[in-house]
């Protein structure tokens, strides 16, 4: 069990950074992900905490230990791999053998750790197969015993279920959490699927162009996103360009205008009046209703739907409000009478929004 | 079906015997010893005859090419690793240079060896002269097959031991030599049968090292006595010997990274 700290660690390639001034910092025993598209220096990241790419700047801490200028092999760390590394000339049970002899462990000691390494992974019985001879899903746990065999102070991921199919990724994913659960181990997992991410993390680091843009539980990431990116990257959103008109300090709540429309949004101390701002919506938080519902809702606007696409547990709609577009998910068994409904006028209620500031251009 | 199957084996049997035959004759023309009445007798009297002048010959053709072969794989297989991994200042320029020399013409190579041993390095003036002639000579073939190996060998195996906690040597011994086995292997026999074999260099250097190699002897022996039996048999036992190494070499270390090793 080791905390693990990085600071302000940069990398880069040529002159453009892959890594620039992350700071990272992963509890004793937690899950920590770090969540973004590909190309955002998430795997660069996670390489040099294990001392597999030399950082230009900044520096790794294991608990008080500087190990920044260690190499890989003296930093008893585990490293599951991308592509399936287990190393094609030996069987099941030399490759999990591997890191104890390099350790020169006693044979009784490594024999014993085998057994207990495939219970854990649930691959008793595998101990002579050749990796050719293994399906993605078995090879990748076989990998995990190999690194849990070696009994490291930290386990490291690199998007290790992304070359196997969806329905194994799904079972394996838990698998993962509950051996962290059950060895207690600290990890770092590096993922572009946010939907992996949010079933396994304690926290998240989400990362965008290098730098981290957001850091915080997933249901902190998912209901308070405090950058355009995390708000678009992280599930879906409704975007809207605005102006704050009035604050009321004592509710916490701001009237914004976008292009016609008002809103009322919570908002956080250091917004004044007159500010650029975006209004995020979440599709699923807006609902059709009824002329007789309007006082549930703070938020109440007029539309005419352009569009519903039924997608099996919900049918989205496209409302033209004043000419912009909202995305609703319409859930349950509502979702059933919005199938041919193109131009049919709708009243649309929220409650839930949120507030980005600093921010005027609208994402991608 | 059948008619295609027996056309291409009849095809190949053809193909065999007309690259044997000339070995063949060889072999026929060591062991027929003629007569003083003009018949033609079997007789192994040749070999016998070859064993005191020959063998030594022979022992100094595969010293030769067992050292080269050594002195090729510790330089050829760390510097392919080098080339192929590391980004530096000039590799292309080197990467040239080293390949350069089996671009060189054979005798413009000797000859310019000889000349270098005679004025430069005094030293080679002897057995080394060959050691030297042939490392410096084959070690683009062992760069080659080595690169062409290491192209082919993903990284990740390398990190996969580091982080299991092996240092950089035993990483490289226990996981990054046994996955490049083939290019290894294909090297080492190339550079030892090219070593073992080689005429031109030789006959070049014979002079300056005052040393005859087993190939040089047989090319001596025909110029001075023709094509009799016991030069025949000479061409035979090198024959041989050069294809006992090969197969050998293939039985027992080739075979096992030729064959054992499943790169996915």
């Amino acid at each position: 069990m080791t905390h693990v700290k990085a600071l302000n660690i940069t990398k880069r390639y040529e002159t453009v950074a892959a890594v620039n001034r992350v700071n990272l910092e992963a509890e004793d025993g937690k899950f920590v992900t770090l969540l973004g598209p590909s190309g955002c220096g998430k795997s660069t990241t996670l390489k040099i905490i294990a001392g597999l790419i030399y950082p230009d700047e900044g520096e790794i801490y294991f608990d008080d230990r500087n190990v920044t200028e260690l190499p890989p092999d003296k930093r008893n760390i585990g490293f599951v791999f991308q592509r399936i590394a287990l190393f094609p000339h030996m069987n099941v049970q030399k490759n999990i053998a591997f890191g104890l002899r390099m350790k020169r462990r006693p044979r009784e000691e490594i024999e014993r750790k085998i057994k207990e390494v495939l219970y854990i992974v649930h691959m008793e019985g595998f101990e002579k197969r050749m990796p050719s001879q293994l399906s993605g899903g078995q090879a990748q746990r076989i990998e995990i015993a190999r690194v849990l065999a070696t009994d490291p102070d930290i386990l490291l991921f690199d998007e290790p279920l992304s070359n196997i199919d969806a329905k194994l990724r799904d079972e394996l994913k838990y698998e993962i959490r509950r051996i962290q659960r059950e060895t207690g181990k600290t990890m770092i997992y590096v993922t572009h699927d946010q939907a992996e991410a949010f079933a396994i993390s304690d926290k998240i680091y989400v990362m965008n162009n290098g730098a981290v843009e957001q850091i915080g539980t997933p249901v902190e990431l998912y209901v308070n996103p405090v950058t355009p990116f995390v708000a678009s990257f992280i599930g879906s959103n409704n975007f809207l360009k605005g102006r704050t008109l009035d604050l009321n300090p004592s509710t916490k709540v701001a009237m914004v205008s976008c292009d016609g429309i008002e809103i009322e949004v919570p908002y956080s101390d250091g917004l004044r009046v007159n500010d650029q701002v975006l209004v995020c919506i979440r599709p699923e938080d807006i609902s059709v209703i009824g002329e007789g519902d309007r006082s549930k809702y703070s938020n109440v606007v007029q539309g005419k739907i352009d569009e519903s696409v039924f997608a099996g547990l919900l049918t989205r709609l496209n409302v033209d409000v004043k000419g912009i577009i909202l995305k609703i998910d319409v859930h349950g068994s509502d979702r059933f009478s919005y199938l041919n409904v193109k131009g049919k006028e709708v009243l649309l209620g929220f409650n839930k929004c949120s507030l980005i500031t600093g921010a005027t251009e609208i994402p991608a | 079906m059948l008619v295609t199957t027996s056309a291409s084996y009849l095809y190949l049997i053809i193909c065999c015997a007309i690259l044997l035959l000339p070995f063949t004759v060889t072999l026929i023309r060591s062991v027929s010893l003629a007569q003083p009445d003009g018949s033609v007798i079997f007789s192994l009297s040749s070999y016998n005859e070859i064993v005191g002048s020959f063998w030594p010959k022979i022992n100094l053709s595969l010293s030769i090419a067992l050292i080269t072969v050594a002195i090729d794989t510790l330089v050829g297989v760390p510097a392919a690793y080098a080339l192929v991994r590391y980004d530096f200042r000039g590799k292309k320029a080197l990467f040239s240079f080293l390949n350069g020399v089996w671009y060189v013409p054979g005798v413009c190579y000797a000859m310019a060896l000889v000349l270098a041993y005679y004025f430069i390095y005094k030293f080679f003036l002897g057995f080394w002269g060959y050691v030297a002639a042939y490392s410096c000579g084959f070690l683009f073939l062992m760069l080659l097959t080595c690169m062409v190996a290491f192209r082919h060998f993903d990284p990740r195996y390398e990190e996969a031991a580091r982080c299991l906690g092996a240092g950089r040597l035993r990483s490289f011994i226990r996981v990054t030599l046994p996955l490049i086995g083939p290019g290894v292997t294909a090297g080492i026999l190339l550079t030892f049968v090219l070593s073992f074999n080689e005429f031109i260099t030789a006959l070049l250097l014979a002079g300056p090292t005052r040393l005859t190699t087993a190939p040089l002897r047989v090319y001596s022996d025909i110029r001075m006595y023709g094509v009799r039996e016991t030069v025949a048999a000479e061409a035979t036992v090198l024959q041989l010997i050069s294809l006992l190494v090969v197969v050998l070499y293939l039985k027992f270390i080739g075979t096992r990274y030729l064959r054992g090793v499943i790169l996915v």
